[in-house]
């Protein structure tokens, strides 16, 4: 104990001699893995344009050497593999690209951001947003969707990702079918007319990993419970930024555990059924046995389906391969007739800040003493002088910070950003964590192919549900979860 | 390989028909992989199994600056692990496949044990370990652990390689009075040669080809080898397969080299499994 | 090999009044071998041991929570799924491998030409060069249920009724993945088979058919029995891949359709990466080990139970 004592002491003061004698030459270096944004391999242009930010930030602060992680290669997964490997060892970058839904993997990983957030951000002129307080600069509904269970904010975005619905057009005139749906019911029914010419109607692929079902999902799950969902909301979370808000983890597992979310709901039910009908009658044959959206593309390219469900980052290979004409455009609103819980027709859009720009500065940052100087640099990159350059180049994203253009290609989805937001998130986020997500998914799947039977599907999903909350509630301690 | 191709139309047999016929679906996804490497993004989604014209030879202009560092790199990681690799596998092949002492079962069970493993469960402790060992950023970080997967393997082969070489062999050389240490560089270690070219031609292989160790720990981008050179290539979203197709050529092309050289050797060695 | 060989050995070696105690050699052969495996294998895996009794999650929590993660995992039905894949993958893909690799080997061997044998050894040989993750995004695209090259071609053929979207069906996907590599030529285990058929002395098995003994004979009692060494050694190598395999997950399937292409492998690397649960991955390798122990027993057996003597 003295001697810890001791040596603590001995080292401070050989600090404190290093930081006199060699003040001048004192470099703090940060380190900083931004995913696709620095890709110098894949994306030649993000390298020009991060270089030369980093340069002009390293003029200002000569004290301060920013050293950018090039991106990986491969996926998420090798991304997690690395970054949590590279945790365990103490030696992860100090600004990393975090992943908002992987929260629950990542327990400690991140710094609370709260204090910086609420204080100034002088790289923005004065009178500008978030000038005075930096969190001001970002948009309300991205605040709110990465505000953490626990009220913190452990990133800031600088852009995030909206998904649209992409259509054939030359196949849809070839063979009549009207686009102007009015309602899901409309829609369904081009499916139906489509398949009936043996064409394929929807490129969504499933499996029980990240696969395009999970929107479908949400979309269909929101609607089931559309009328349940505002209840739910705990005065905790209650937002200034938006009024219809993703439910919160929390807020799922309180529903859970109260058994209004419950598989014995005649909601879930009108889940299932909406369920059906649109696998069914719409999604491409062999949804299951497709792989990645590469090959949904492949098959859109070729006339092999009449639409697909894309994201944002596609639309450059769209706009660059398809040989006809393409519509962006998005799925019709439910009705009653569809779920007789709607209050009134909705479709909600499908997006969030799963994207490029999710920077979160590692929790070892502080005792590294890089803490302050990644803040900082964070402040600068997110400035919109900055935020607008990376703009340039990320052309599949829309950026979240106030007065930052999107790129011209992003721009068609502005429409789509301002429908409503799911009431229930993907299955991945919805109980913080992939330990959720990934089984249901696999029951869905299963389901959807007629593999398990409705009863069967709903013993197991109850299951699960019954599980989420207990881990949830032995992780957390809630004072409701004792009730 | 010309005198092979000339012996070959001398003895067009049925039985080359079928052999025609599997070559042909091996040599596939070399083809694919070819066919691919010169496809601009369009003629990807155009045409996905076969060539299409023009060629995009841009692909390669874009992949070799980094891939020609990262062949470099992996060149130096294979050779140093492949010296650790064939030098305990003939200690170990030897001692087990020649010796007798006690333990001897329990000890290779405890080495082939280690087959069993899998990569993925050590591999947050093996990180944890290298960084104490303060071996990350040089090349041990990747020889050192890459030698202990190898070696079991090696030494497995090795030991079934000497249990296959008659015993007058060695008898004959104690009788002349010569030690252990003598008997294994001067009877063992020319003998073995075959054996020990399958080993390094499987080390090989192994080493090219492993992504997610040296993706964890190599933090230089300059210092990587080919496989994570080339996954680089592939973006999230945006796969330009072109590009990360000709990286999977560029670094495939030194390792194809190697086999036609050695393949002979090889193919000598695997005899005495 | 030849007595050619014997005199060369014998010829080479020098005299020398040094001796080593020969009781220690062994051992002290082994040592350098000892010290890598110890430092690098068995360290960590004896690391990994420790923590499936833990709470680990990679960073900070780190508490003994006794057999805990291992009453989870035999709780769990995605887990003991992913153990009965793996022995129907396995099972399917070392009968697949076995049986294509002796045919090619037989035919080679069919072959009386030397020069023509090795063309085709080394014509098999190459195309391992290939990187693996190639031949997996390679046989997504033949297995789409819409483009798909099989599907294709059934159509083609007039039996588009047996069109099915394999990777996207339970009763089909775990087949699908073990199916891959087709036609499995170009592996280790097609060599050893060439390499031991050619050691057969070639006089006896022309006698034997020249006295009316058929090929399917002789298959049956001269060249399986020749190959059981090689066959065994084989076995283990798949059974090895059975137990490391995350490719097919990560690439294709992520163990869909439900759990009909879940891996022990593919189970653990999610366990830790995805979701964080490091003391819990570090069970899964440990109930992996023990069944994978109990195969390498097995095949030590198998190879080991009437093995010549050895000096």
């Amino acid at each position: 104990m003295r001697l810890s004592i001791l040596a603590k002491g001995l080292t401070m003061g050989l600090l404190g001699l290093t930081a006199l004698t060699g003040a001048a030459y004192a470099q703090t270096t940060v380190k900083i893995y931004m995913g696709q944004l620095y890709a110098p391999d894949s994306d030649p242009r993000s390298k020009e344009t991060m270089d030369a930010i980093i340069a002009d930030y390293e003029k200002l602060h000569p004290d301060t050497k920013i050293e950018p992680v090039p991106w990986l290669g491969g996926d998420q997964s090798t991304y997690f593999a690395w970054l949590s490997t590279r945790y365990a060892a103490g030696d992860e970058p100090d600004i990393g690209w975090s992943h908002y839904y992987t929260r629950n993997a990542e327990a400690d990983r991140w710094t609370a951001l709260n204090e910086y957030l609420d204080g100034p951000n002088d790289y923005i002129p004065t009178g500008q947003p978030g000038h005075d307080k930096w969190n001001d600069e970002f948009f309300d509904n991205v605040k709110a969707q990465i505000r953490a269970p626990d009220g913190n904010w452990y990133q800031v975005n600088t852009n995030w990702v909206e998904t649209g619905l992409f259509i054939n057009n030359d196949l849809m005139k070839a063979n009549g079918i009207d686009t102007n749906w009015a309602s899901w019911t409309d829609f369904i029914k081009s499916c139906k007319d489509l398949k009936a010419k043996g064409i394929q109607p929807l490129g969504v692929f499933a499996t029980p990993g990240w696969s395009t079902d999970q929107w479908l999902d949400t979309l269909l799950i929101s609607a089931a419970f559309a009328d349940q969902i505002p209840s739910w909301h705990l005065p905790a979370y209650e937002n200034p930024f938006m009024k219809d808000r993703q439910l919160t983890p929390e807020e799922m597992a309180k529903a859970t555990h109260d058994g209004k979310f419950s598989t014995t709901d005649p909601r879930f039910d009108t889940f299932l059924d909406l369920t059906k009908e649109v696998t069914d009658n719409c999604l491409v044959e062999g949804f299951a046995g497709i792989t990645s959206l590469d090959q949904i593309m492949n098959l859109f390219f070729n006339d092999k389906v009449a639409m697909a469900w894309l994201g944002t980052w596609n639309a450059p290979t769209v706009r660059d391969t398809a040989k006809f004409s393409v519509t962006t455009t998005y799925f019709p609103p439910f009705t009653n007739e569809n779920s007789k819980y709607l209050t009134q027709p909705t479709i909600y859009r499908v997006g969030g800040p799963s994207s490029s720009g999710q920077f979160g500065i590692s929790s070892g940052a502080a005792d590294r003493g890089t803490l302050d100087a990644s803040v900082d640099f964070l402040k600068f990159l997110t400035a919109p002088a900055q935020a607008q350059r990376i703009a340039g180049y990320d052309e599949g994203n829309l950026p979240v910070i106030k007065g930052v253009e999107p790129a011209e290609v992003a721009k068609g989805f502005s429409a789509i950003s301002q429908l409503p937001e799911r009431g229930i998130t993907d299955a991945v986020s919805r109980y913080n964590g992939e330990q959720y997500g990934t089984p249901h998914n696999r029951l869905l799947q299963s389901f959807m192919l007629g593999e398990i039977s409705r009863d069967e599907m709903k013993t197991q999903y109850q299951a699960l549900l019954d599980k989420a909350v207990a881990d949830q509630c032995e992780a957390n301690s809630w004072d409701w979860c004792n009730q | 390989m010309s005198t092979e191709f000339r012996a070959l139309k001398r003895y067009a047999v049925p039985q080359q028909f079928a052999l025609l016929i599997l070559a042909a679906l091996t040599w596939y996804p070399f083809l694919f992989l070819l066919a691919t490497s010169v496809k601009s993004p369009n003629q990807f989604f155009e045409n996905y199994w076969w060539f299409t014209f023009p060629f995009d030879w841009a692909n390669y202009a874009q992949v070799w600056p980094k891939v020609s560092v990262a062949i470099l790199n992996s060149a130096q990681y294979s050779f140093g692990t492949l010296v650790i690799v064939l030098i305990l596998s003939l200690l170990g092949g030897y001692t087990f496949g020649r010796m007798k002492f006690p333990g001897k079962n329990v000890a290779f069970l405890c080495v082939v044990a280690l087959l069993m493993i899998p990569g993925v469960l050590t591999l947050v402790p093996l990180f944890v370990e290298v960084k104490a060992l303060k071996l990350l950023g040089t090349p041990w970080a990747l020889i050192l652990p890459f030698a202990g997967f190898e070696i079991v393997i090696g030494i497995y082969i090795m030991r079934l390689f000497f249990e296959r070489l008659p015993g007058e062999l060695f008898q004959a050389a104690r009788i002349e009075g010569a030690n252990e240490v003598q008997l294994l560089l001067f009877v063992a270690l020319p003998l073995a040669l075959p054996g020990l070219g399958t080993v390094a031609i499987l080390d090989l292989l192994f080493t090219w080809n492993e992504l997610l160790w040296p993706l964890i720990t190599v933090g230089d981008a300059t210092k990587m080898p080919v496989a994570v050179a080339a996954l680089g290539f592939k973006g999230e979203h945006q796969v330009d397969y072109g590009a990360l197709f000709a990286a999977y050529v560029s670094v495939s092309i030194p390792l194809m080299v190697i086999f036609v050289a050695v393949v002979r050797k090889f193919i000598k060695g695997i005899e005495g499994i | 090999m030849t007595s050619v060989a014997i005199e060369q050995a014998s010829v080479s070696v020098p005299r020398s009044r040094l001796r080593l105690t020969s009781r220690w050699v062994p051992f002290l052969f082994l040592l350098p071998v000892a010290a890598e495996l110890i430092i690098f294998r068995y360290i960590p895996t004896f690391s990994a041991f420790y923590h499936s009794l833990t709470n680990w999650d990679g960073r900070k929590k780190d508490a003994f929570i006794g057999f805990k993660n291992f009453t989870d995992l035999f709780n769990d039905n995605v887990f003991r799924d992913a153990f009965v894949n793996m022995a129907k993958y396995t099972s399917l893909r070392t009968i697949a491998v076995l049986l294509f690799a002796f045919i090619a080997a037989e035919l080679i061997f069919s072959i009386r030409n030397e020069r023509v044998r090795m063309f085709w050894k080394i014509a098999f040989v190459i195309p391992l060069v290939v990187p693996r993750s190639v031949i997996y995004l390679m046989w997504a695209f033949i297995y789409d249920p819409q483009v798909g090259l099989i599907n294709e071609a059934l159509n083609l053929i007039g039996l588009g009724a047996w069109q099915q979207p394999w990777l996207g069906q339970s009763s089909t996907a775990l087949g699908a993945l073990a199916f891959i590599g087709f036609p499995f030529v170009s592996s280790l285990a097609f060599l050893i088979f060439v390499a031991s058929l050619e050691g057969l002395p070639r006089d006896i098995i022309e006698t034997a058919q020249l006295e009316g003994c058929s090929i399917w004979k002789r298959i049956w009692n001269v060249d399986l029995p020749m190959l059981r060494g090689g066959i065994v050694f084989v076995a283990v190598l798949l059974i090895l891949e059975g137990l490391q395999t995350t490719e097919p997950q990560l690439i294709l399937t992520r163990g869909g359709p439900g759990t009909s292409t879940e891996l022990p492998a593919y189970y653990l690397y999610r366990t830790a990466f995805d979701y964080g649960k490091f003391g819990q991955a570090c069970a899964v390798g440990v109930v992996m080990l023990g069944v994978g122990l109990i195969f390498t027993a097995i095949s030590m057996w198998l190879r080991y139970r009437s093995a010549y003597d050895v000096d």
